[in-house]
């Protein structure tokens, strides 16, 4: 590289930091107009917590009521998926990812889709798609359909508010109970046989009716009478309370778990009423305010929740940031008419016959308008049912005598809710007392328009909520279940911690390896200066501000520093070789521009392979490239105009310490520098041999360090996923939640009081817990995918006031619920920042079915490997919950029909099929408008008439030509057989998927580890047509690591060209590149010592060291060729560059590396191994540079002789 | 935090103690907890329910002989203490008059034959005493053959008259009498479709009588179930009207032809109502206990079934084992019976009394798998 001269340089450069140096007024305006710039860049910018990973799902929803999972996949789930797949949009195929999913469950076919990556419009896309789905609604099965199309499926709730209502206390309880006592009292004043009576009562929030539960307290009082459980029952009924009092065969516990097995096996529900607090049972009037209490009664009922969210709702709805809001956990109203069928019999009438009846009746045709003078008078008949009164007083028939036949005569009216329920919200909390309380809930899910500040949205939603706590209850509970402003603004203030204090570090380092103040000061001004440039430019690019974006910033603070330090270093030097401080203030900083740019382009290049990163990875970590590239401009262009006119008005000539060449040469760390130099150019072989052990060992370590992908993120919020057995009911999965909340609660307080005691023990470490039984939460965590409802799923988020306990809890809880919790797989599940379902997951899919006849066939074969690959993992003993997602199979019945009887007896299937829903389901037959509600009538049979499998057998057919009645046994029977409940799809072929979670303390890549051997000996013994793929976590990494691969040979090559333009020659870059695999064993060392697993983040690190000791070495050689120009003998020049470059490079390296402490400390385990691969690396490759090249350098030249050295 | 910042800057002087200090954390991998249920022969009734509606045992429409205006109705005193027409509900005994036709017309017909019956007896004590006269006349040969036989004649002649009166008489008696309903034997009124004052016609229902002494009920049963019934089995019914009170019924019929309509056959209970609680039309419940698993059968929750391995078609259970403390979850195939108690499945082979099945937690379980019990 030809240098020029001075005098040269002097007279010809025109650049911009010798006009900085020269046209102070210009700079100074500048300067501030920077400041300015990068502060307001900085206040304006969004904050979150994480980079906005697009979520590109929808979801395609067709209910087929009362069929088969078979049928449901084969009849729509195909239909459907097919329509979805004409679609271009489509992600494609990949072991990671979807691009088109479905489950068919009986009744129901859930899809769900996702575009590719590079689908920008993802409205147009999905629109597209629900068009064409639209088009197939018709070409369904009968009584399929319609297809519910959710394209908003991916988006995340910004907030999710829980309203929960409070217990009743206080005065209230007081008067509830009296009332009450007063009622046993009394209607125990008629003395029966004189023994001992006990009142069992069903209290029910104020402002519900408790005639509502009048048929099913009768239904109970029948029961206990029949079996000699009570006797002399009499009914007690007050205001919101109802009961019955009775003398009592059996003990209390005896007469409670006898009652409430009634309900459940005959009734088929967990309690009288959904509103209905739990039954207390009486003995003595006095206690009864102690056991009301005891029952813990919400205050508020369903109907009532529903009204005060419905009002919050629309209030919120009304605030600028607010894109939607869905309610979970909402009850939906209905007005049940509960028949008898022998009842309806008799009187000769079919429940389809009520229908007809109540359509006529409940008339909203209008009555026209009538013009009277100059008024137009609307004629409005009554016709509408506006009170479920009304429907009792509809004639249904007359006798012959004329008098009518009322419905309420014929059936039970009474009001209820869905039922059963489609998700059930409840929240568990505790008072200033301590205590715990389960309370129902309805959660709403906030979602924020995208562009907006989350930290403003969090303030209009602070503002509203208080508004409405004065318009609705006092007492009502509104909590944030998930909260992104606060976790936003905290995470940013740590990670914004983190930099401050780098930045500290940075000037402290800088001030001790100066030893001398000015120096320390130009680079204490010029790295918020170049902060501010880089808030500026990456405002400008769009990028937020987030855990991604400043943690890169951290990382490139070290590079950052290098500049000013390099530049600074230069002008004292030319400040020492006499140059005036106007013209040494440019000058330094131009000689070495070429060098340093191509150092700063070495960096950027490092980094930028990393915009290839796919999916949601490349999502995630897009902003480390470009947050990077804008740093390292920033810093090249302050480098290049502000620190040279800062030094201008900074550095002085140190007349003593320009040591020279000489001096130094023998003096000092530097003497001692040269001399192991020396001795290292001297002893070249042996340390060349010796290294290539040092790389040996490296690969030795790689094979030690655990792979994993990305660590669960440490949050106030974690999961529990619950699945029961495929056929298990909602009310079954409810009682599993309970066991499982108590055992959080339990759990947590004996961790509580064994690690915090010390601490100020009044708050308690779990704040709360919120439930939802029958389906997934909205999505309040963007990689939580939320499950569609299913009866047989809960989803428990377990909230801690202290985030670091999270990682410590998970596990205990994790392994108290395997534990004690039969029959359901429960998973203790930690936020991830980057979506990955299940740690090991093996995706096995049959393409080989051709002929619709083996589908049946097929299903069997995919169980039959499933289950082979279940035991591998079963035997894996690191592996633990190990099953497939498809569930075992469920016992089915079916009722087969003789067509031969059925036809005598003048019925036909549909008949069948018709008199059994509406037996077994109910059958919707008039709406009821309720002010804005509009609550369906229901006809059911009484529930204790068909609670059981066996009262199948006495279900009555009502034929739909004549009137016949026929009992279901004549012409039909009923078989059983074990059925597949669930059937996963992907891709359009069956998968079934199994999965493992690892053992505590162990990783998933640890399980893949011992499986290996077995799993690819299952693979190669696959039946044509099936296919294995390895997903989950162990796929991720796989195929990112793969990507990281290839990232960083790209980046290696591009450096590797760059450098050869820049020496002309292709032998000194390898050179260049020999010192990369050192540092790598620096990083790999790291890990290793802190145990730290070998993720996605190490490696991501470990690719970006290669720019750093790259650009470290290009600098070195410059001043190697400086050197030689100067015509130094090779192993003075080699040695006296590593002398000039030793303080540079120790103080970039020790700023890099202590700038990342603090991410190490605040950024938790997503930063930890990043930080220690680079710390590792960088310690190591500081010595490599400066030791190590020279020897290489000597044996390139010296025995090699691929580079000639010939001194000018 | 689990940064360990001392271990950390012993990163290079520690590089030469490698590979010793890594725990091989050996994880006894949790054992799948489970609830079982101790298999127990039970006494399974499957019950059957029909539905029936309460007829009574003999019914019987009182109808007019006669045609005319009713002119009084049988009265009883009233629940409020006053007389009003006897109505439905009401009981009645034999003998009991309950209407009456205006019979005027039947009284007017009875004179009319009573003088006609005078008129002939008149007639014929004078024919009587021509007859006497002429005979003697004859046997003295005053008269001639002709003219005896025209006596004998006119006596014979008025001699029918007579017979014909008196049985007009009867029968305008029998009339006035038919003018009054009276109750046959004691039961029931059903029904009253006359008011005084209301024109009957011959053959028009005035009430209906019915005996509840014992009520029926008749049971529309499908072929395949007839065998369920014999004859004399006494069977419980239930009612919603008379919820607390056992009703026993015993079979007296059973149809020998089905309802060419709904191919059900009629059975007929026999229930004796000595206290009248049971009333036409009521409806009731027949619960019966199905004969076929009546035997004690060994019956499992139908959450413990799950799929066979050797056969899909089949199915199984997991038998919890306790072999040294260690307790094992084996598969086992069973064989189902038809039948299912509430949630309980009879089960016909592969398991014996004492034998404990697991019914919670069996889809998360593999053969030969250990296992921890709960209560």
């Amino acid at each position: 590289m030809a240098h020029h001269s001075d005098a040269e340089i002097i007279r010809d450069t025109q650049n911009t930091a010798r006009y900085f140096t020269e046209t102070h007024h210009v700079s100074w305006v500048l300067l501030l107009v920077v400041a300015i710039w990068g502060y307001m860049s900085y206040s304006n910018i969004p904050k979150q917590k994480d980079p906005t990973i697009p979520v590109r799902m929808a979801s395609v929803v067709t209910p087929w009521p009362g069929a088969t999972a078979e049928d449901v996949e084969q009849l729509v789930t195909r239909q459907v998926e097919q329509t979805v797949a004409e679609s271009t949009a489509i992600h494609p195929p990949q072991a990671t990812a979807f691009g088109i999913k479905s489950l068919s469950l009986p009744g129901v076919s859930i899809i769900k889709i996702q575009l590719a990556g590079s689908i920008d419009d993802t409205e147009k896309a999905f629109n597209d798609i629900n068009l064409n789905l639209n088009g197939i609604n018709d070409q369904l099965p009968q009584g399929a359909g319609p297809i519910q199309f959710n394209s908003q499926f991916g988006e995340t709730a910004a907030l999710l508010l829980t309203v929960a209502s409070p217990k009743e206390k206080g005065v209230e309880l007081t008067l509830r109970a009296r009332s009450i006592r007063k009622a046993i009292e009394n209607i125990r004043q008629y003395p029966a046989s004189g023994r001992k009576r006990m009142s069992l009562v069903v209290a029910f929030p104020r402002g519900v009716e408790p005639s509502v539960a009048q048929h099913m307290l009768g239904a109970l009082q029948d029961y206990l009478e029949q079996s000699q459980l009570a006797t002399a029952i009499r009914q007690i009924k007050g205001s919101s309370f109802i009961g019955i009092d009775a003398e009592i065969n059996v003990d209390e516990q005896e007469f409670l778990s006898q009652a409430k097995q009634f309900l459940s096996e005959r009734m088929g529900i967990i309690r009288i009423h959904p509103d209905a607090w739990r039954p207390v049972l009486i003995g003595d009037p006095v206690d009864t305010e102690n056991r009301l209490r005891g029952v813990d009664g919400d205050k508020y009922s369903y109907s009532e929740l529903d009204n005060f969210t419905d009002l919050l709702s629309r209030n919120l709805n009304a605030i600028p940031q607010v894109s939607k809001i869905q309610r979970s956990g909402v009850l939906n109203q209905q007005v049940f008419l509960a028949y008898s069928q022998e009842r309806l019999a008799a009187y000769g009438i079919q429940p389809s016959n009520i229908q007809k009846i109540l359509s006529l009746r409940n008339t909203t045709v209008p009555g026209g308008m009538i013009e009277i003078a100059d008024i137009g008078l609307l004629i409005e008949p009554t016709g509408q049912f506006t009170d479920a009164a009304q429907l009792g007083d509809v004639i249904i028939s007359r006798n012959a005598d004329g008098l009518p036949l009322y419905l309420r005569q014929l059936v039970d009216i009474h009001r209820g809710y869905q039922s059963p329920p489609r998700l059930l919200n409840y929240y568990n909390w505790h008072d200033d007392s301590g205590r715990w309380h389960r309370s129902r809930a309805i959660s709403l899910a906030i979602m924020m328009r995208s562009g907006e500040q989350i930290g403003q949205f969090g303030q209009e939603v602070d503002q509203v909520l208080t508004l409405m706590k004065s318009r609705l209850p006092d007492d009502l509970l509104m909590v944030r279940t998930s909260d992104q402003p606060r976790q936003s603004s905290e995470n940013i203030d740590l990670f914004m911690t983190a930099l401050y204090e780098a930045i500290l570090l940075v000037v402290v380092v800088a001030v001790i390896g100066f030893r001398e103040w000015r120096s320390a000061l130009l680079l204490m001004i010029s790295i918020p200066v170049t902060l501010a440039l880089t808030f500026g430019m990456i405002s400008l690019l769009g990028i937020e501000l987030q855990q991604i974006s400043i943690a890169t910033l951290i990382i490139a603070l070290g590079l950052l520093v290098d500049d000013p330090v390099v530049a600074g270093d230069a002008v004292k030097r030319e400040l020492a070789a006499g140059q005036p401080r106007m013209i040494a203030a440019w000058l330094g900083p131009t000689k070495l521009a070429r060098v340093i740019l191509f150092a700063t382009l070495t960096n950027i290049v490092a980094y930028l392979p990393f915009l290839m990163l796919s999916g949601n990875t490349g999502d995630f970590l897009y902003s480390i490239p470009v947050v990077m590239a804008c740093a390292l401009t920033a810093s090249r262009l302050v480098s290049m105009s502000f620190v040279p006119f800062l030094a201008y008005y900074l550095l002085r000539q140190e007349t003593d310490k320009n040591i020279s060449m000489a001096y130094r040469r023998t003096h000092g760390f530097s003497g001692w520098y040269y001399r192991l130099g020396q001795r290292a150019i001297e002893h070249r072989r042996l340390i060349f041999l010796t290294s290539l052990l040092v790389l040996l060992f490296g690969g030795f370590l790689k094979t030690h360090l655990k792979n994993s992908f990305f660590p669960e993120d440490v949050q106030y919020i974690s999961y529990v996923d619950v699945w029961l057995k495929n056929d298990a009911t909602i009310s079954a999965t409810d009682q599993v939640t309970r066991e499982l909340e108590k055992i959080v609660r339990d759990v947590t307080a004996t961790f509580d009081q064994k690690h915090r005691r010390d601490k100020n023990g009044d708050t308690s470490l779990l704040e709360s817990i919120s439930t939802f039984v029958g389906g997934g939460a909205p999505r309040f965590w963007f990689t939580v995918t939320p499950q569609l409802h299913q009866a047989n799923y809960a989803q428990v988020i377990i909230r801690l006031n202290d985030r670091e306990a999270t990682p410590e809890l998970a596990p205990l809880w994790q392994e108290a619920m395997s534990s004690e919790i039969p029959g359901a797989w429960l998973d203790v599940r930690q936020l991830q920042t980057n979506p990955v379902k299940y740690p090991v997951a093996i995706r096995l899919s049959g393409r080989a079915t051709v002929d619709p006849s083996q589908e049946q066939q097929d299903i069997r074969t995919l169980r039959r490997l499933s289950r082979k690959v279940v035991s591998i993992l079963r035997s894996v003993p690191m592996a633990t919950r190990v099953r497939d997602n498809w569930g075992t199979d469920s016992f089915a019945v079916k009722l087969e029909i003789d067509p031969d009887q059925a036809n005598f007896a003048g019925i036909s299937n549909q008949d069948v099929a018709l008199s059994s829903l509406s037996a077994v389901s109910g059958v919707e037959v008039a709406t009821l408008r309720e002010a804005n509600l509009q609550i369906p009538v229901v006809t059911r049979m009484w529930p204790e008439q068909i609670a059981s499998l066996s009262d199948l057998n006495n279900l009555y057919v009502f034929s739909a030509e004549d009137s016949n009645k026929v009992p279901l046994t004549e012409f039909s029977r009923v078989a059983y057989k074990m059925e597949t409940q669930r059937i996963r799809r992907m891709e359009q072929f069956r998968t079934v998927t199994v999965v493992a979670f690892p053992s505590s303390d162990t990783i998933a890549s640890e399980v893949f580890n011992a499986a290996q051997k077995q799993l690819t000996e299952f693979e190669k013994n696959l039946p044509p047509g099936y296919t294995m793929e390895i997903s989950g976590e162990q796929g991720h990494t796989v195929k990112g690591f793969k990507e990281l691969i290839q990232v960083m040979g790209i980046s290696a090559g591009a450096i590797f060209l760059a450098l050869v333009l820049q020496f002309k020659n292709a032998f000194k870059p390898i050179l260049v590149f020999a010192a990369v695999p050192y540092g790598m064993v620096g990083s790999l060392s790291a890990l290793y010592l802190m145990d730290s697993p070998f993720s996605y983040m190490a490696f991501l690190g470990i690719v970006a060291l290669i720019g750093v000791i790259v650009s470290h070495v290009i600098v070195l050689f410059d001043f190697i060729d400086e050197r030689q120009e100067q015509g130094e003998a090779f192993e003075q020049a080699v040695l006296d560059a590593g002398i000039i470059r030793l303080r540079p490079v120790m103080i970039t390296v020790a700023a890099t590396v202590l700038a990342l402490f603090p991410l190490a400390i605040h950024g938790g385990p997503l930063w930890q191994p990043l930080c220690f691969a680079q710390i590792g690396g960088l310690i190591f490759a500081m010595v490599i540079t400066l030791l190590l090249v020279p020897v290489f350098y000597s044996i390139f030249v010296l025995d090699l002789k691929l580079i000639k050295w010939a001194t000018v | 935090m689990t940064f360990r910042l001392g271990q950390f800057l012993l990163l290079f002087c520690a590089l030469t103690a490698l590979g010793c200090h890594r725990s091989n954390s050996d994880s006894n991998s949790q054992l799948t907890v489970v609830r079982v249920q101790t298999v127990a022969e039970s006494n399974t009734i499957n019950d059957i329910s029909y539905s029936v509606s309460i007829v009574p045992y003999t019914q019987v429409n009182m109808s007019f002989k006669v045609s005319g205006y009713i002119e009084k109705i049988l009265q009883i005193q009233g629940s409020d203490g006053r007389m009003r027409d006897v109505q439905q509900n009401d009981k009645v005994v034999k003998g009991t008059l309950l209407a009456q036709v205006q019979p005027s017309e039947y009284l007017d017909q009875l004179t009319e034959a009573q003088a006609s019956l005078a008129k002939a007896n008149a007639g014929l004590s004078k024919a009587n005493d021509d007859y006497l006269r002429a005979r003697n006349l004859y046997a003295t040969q005053s008269l001639t053959q002709r003219e005896f036989d025209q006596a004998r004649k006119e006596y014979d002649s008025y001699k029918a008259e007579v017979t014909a009166a008196r049985a007009q008489a009867d029968d305008a008696r029998l009339y006035l009498a038919y003018t009054k309903l009276r109750v046959p034997w004691d039961g029931v009124i059903l029904q009253r479709n006359v008011e005084v004052g209301s024109l009957v016609a011959m053959g028009t229902v005035g009430f209906v009588l019915a005996n509840i002494e014992s009520v029926k009920a008749t049971v529309g049963v499908p072929d395949t179930a007839l065998n369920e019934f014999q004859l004399g089995d006494s069977l419980r019914l239930l009612t919603k009207s008379l919820p607390n009170t056992p009703i026993t019924g015993i079979v007296t019929e059973i149809g020998a032809e089905a309802d060419s309509q709904t191919r059900l056959f009629g059975v007929e209970l026999t229930i004796s109502n000595a206290d009248g609680r049971l009333k036409p039309g009521m409806i009731a419940r027949l619960n019966l206990p199905n004969k076929e698993i009546k035997k004690a059968a060994i019956s499992v929750p139908l959450s413990a079934v799950v799929r066979s391995q050797t056969d899909s078609q089949k199915f199984a259970v997991f038998v919890v084992d306790s072999a040294n403390g260690v307790e094992t979850a084996a598969l086992r195939d069973i064989e189902i019976g038809d039948e299912i108690y509430r949630n309980q499945i009879a089960v016909l082979q592969g398991l014996t009394q004492g034998e404990r099945v697991v019914v919670n937690g069996a889809q998360m379980l593999a053969d030969a798998e250990p296992v921890k019990v709960i209560p």
